[in-house]
């Protein structure tokens, strides 16, 4: 029988699906069920009873504790539950009706930390690519029925940079859909650095836009700069301003990176003083592109929980909503995105090169052997030329493959995690028996877990 | 670093445990409960997909062809329908 120290991962074996976990805390305990959605504290004699227990310890408790046993049971705590793995269905058939365009390298940005040093190469996609592309998804969507299609421009540059061949792409996928019958939809990531026309596009378009704004004035300027050394934060504020005027969806992704973590707070509350958007994500670094010679130590990630945890109580005073991607307090699952599991998805890069990732989209890049499953080439016949093992990988990778999740309390909700960032990342920082972001996504479940239940302990004096 | 230090750290938490500490039988001698919460995600379904509808809001946040609710953690546009609303 073991039971976590803290954030140490243990083995946590005493139920047979391994989907029970008791966390000291304090000077109590609290056991987590993620699959059973029910997180409870149990008071001393309680969680030193259960985690003295062996693997028969329902019962033993039973026969020990039936008042306990009964407490535990109206929690529906001793129900079977397991999380289904459709990662390998037999009747799998590769037809997304989604794309991920990366259709330059280039960007008006010179950020101090991307992970495709974008603006460095320069490449193009070539309009027959998109428009396969687009095609591939409009025929799956069609001979599955479906209503629409999914179009993200995102990947290894600055789509807007492009923005002739942006429209152009964009014009052909509505006449297309329109021909079929189908909805498109948008979404696009974007440094925000936009005139005039581009933001009437966006909004003509209907697309949905992730935004990239790192901190207050000096943060942001410091980590996207243009590539003359300038500070691009005002042209971003005026950009998401004349989103908030002409109401285009967006929200905001900022990247921490070290010696700014305490900007977050400050960062949440002007958000919610001057943007509509009600949305900020943030993440530490990706140590990928120009990131991979960053350095990392342990009080960076300590700093980026405490600001954030700042950061999270001046957002529950307000509307804004804070995320971080490897603690979702949302939804459970078994795959952080569709880099890997069931379904993987469907990125094509400027080159042609076909990814599951839209972080890995070069085959320069060291993770491309694991992410790159296949090229668009350009004949109408045949036009991808697929690694049809490659992707049976892929699709069989999910959280329980990673040998280091296994005891994991907190593997349902990071789900596995981002498998690039951990590829990428320094494997293991020394100072740490996990990896940075497997604690970090820890701390910040534990705290999410507490949070609710010393709510509903202290119910109106929760303040 | 991977010990408990987080919670010293988190002011706000530690003063709010101690004012519901101060009502919980933590150190009783009988094995109990003190209290329990439901997450804010349903128990899964065994198709494996989300249970929240798709289409109060400009991004598709939940499709029906993959498990999880669609690759949002790569894109970062989350979907803002809450099942609770």
């Amino acid at each position: 029988m073991y039971y976590f120290s803290a954030l140490q991962s243990k083995a946590c074996n005493f139920m047979a699906q391994k989907n029970i976990f008791v966390i000291p805390h304090k000077n109590i305990f609290i056991l987590y069920a993620p699959l059973h959605s029910k997180a409870v504290y149990l008071n001393q004699a309680a969680g030193n009873l259960i985690s003295g227990l062996g693997d028969n310890w329902v019962e033993e408790i039973r026969t020990k504790e039936p008042t306990l046993y009964n407490e535990l049971s109206s929690q529906g705590l001793f129900e079977e539950k397991q999380l289904e793995d459709n990662s390998l269905s037999q009747s799998y058939v590769f037809a997304p009706t989604r794309v991920r365009l990366s259709i330059t390298s280039d960007c008006s940005l010179r950020c101090i930390y991307c992970y495709a040093k974008a603006g460095e190469r320069k490449h193009t996609m070539p309009m027959w690519m998109a428009k396969t592309a687009i095609d591939f998804v409009v025929k799956n969507a069609l001979a599955k029925g479906a209503q629409k299609i999914k179009i993200e421009f995102n990947g290894e540059g600055e789509a807007t940079k492009k923005f002739r061949l942006l429209t152009k792409i964009v014009d052909y996928a509505n006449e297309t859909c329109s021909r079929n019958d189908l909805q498109c939809n948008y979404i696009m990531s974007t440094n925000c650095v936009h005139n005039k026309s581009v933001i009437k596009f966006l909004q003509k378009n209907n697309i949905s836009v992730t935004a990239s704004l790192d901190g207050t004035r000096h943060v942001h300027n410091h980590n996207r700069p243009f590539p003359d050394g300038r500070g691009s934060f005002d042209m971003v504020i005026s950009s998401l301003q004349q989103f908030d005027d002409v109401g285009i969806h967006y929200g905001i992704r900022s990247t921490v990176i070290p010696g700014f973590e305490n900007d977050m707070p400050q960062f949440t509350e002007f958000v919610a003083d001057n943007l509509r958007t009600k949305r900020i994500t943030f993440e530490p670094l990706n140590y990928a592109g120009r990131a991979s010679v960053m350095d990392s130590n342990e009080a960076y990630l300590h700093q980026f929980y405490r600001e954030y945890m700042k950061a999270l109580k001046i957002a529950r005073n307000t509307a804004v909503s804070l995320r971080y991607s490897g603690c979702n307090y949302k939804k459970i699952g078994k795959n952080f995105c569709a880099a890997n599991g069931g379904n993987i998805s469907f990125t094509v890069s400027a080159r042609g090169y076909i990814s599951s990732c839209n972080e890995v989209t070069d085959v320069s890049n060291p993770q491309a052997p694991l992410f790159i499953y296949g090229k668009v080439v350009d004949d109408k016949e045949s036009p991808f030329i697929l690694n049809e093992s490659q992707m049976q990988y892929l699709r069989s990778l999910n959280v329980d493959k990673f040998q280091r999740c296994q005891d994991c309390f907190a593997k349902w909700n990071c789900k596995g995690d981002c498998l690039h960032r951990a590829l990428a990342g320094p494997r293991i920082i020394p100072e740490l028996k996990c990896e940075g972001r497997c604690w970090l996504n820890r701390a910040l479940l534990k705290s999410e877990l507490e949070h609710d239940l010393l709510r509903n302990v202290l119910g109106g004096n929760f303040t | 670093m991977n010990e408990l230090k987080i919670d010293i750290d988190n002011d706000l938490s530690e003063m709010l445990f101690e004012k519901a500490a101060a009502g919980m039988e933590v150190s009783s001698d009988v094995p109990k409960i003190i209290a329990a919460v439901q997450m804010p995600w349903k128990p899964y379904s065994r198709s494996g997909q989300c249970d929240c509808d798709l289409e109060c809001c400009d991004v598709e946040c939940c499709d029906v062809e993959t498990a999880d609710c669609c690759d949002v953690e790569c894109c970062d546009v989350e979907c803002t329908c809450d099942p609770e609303e």
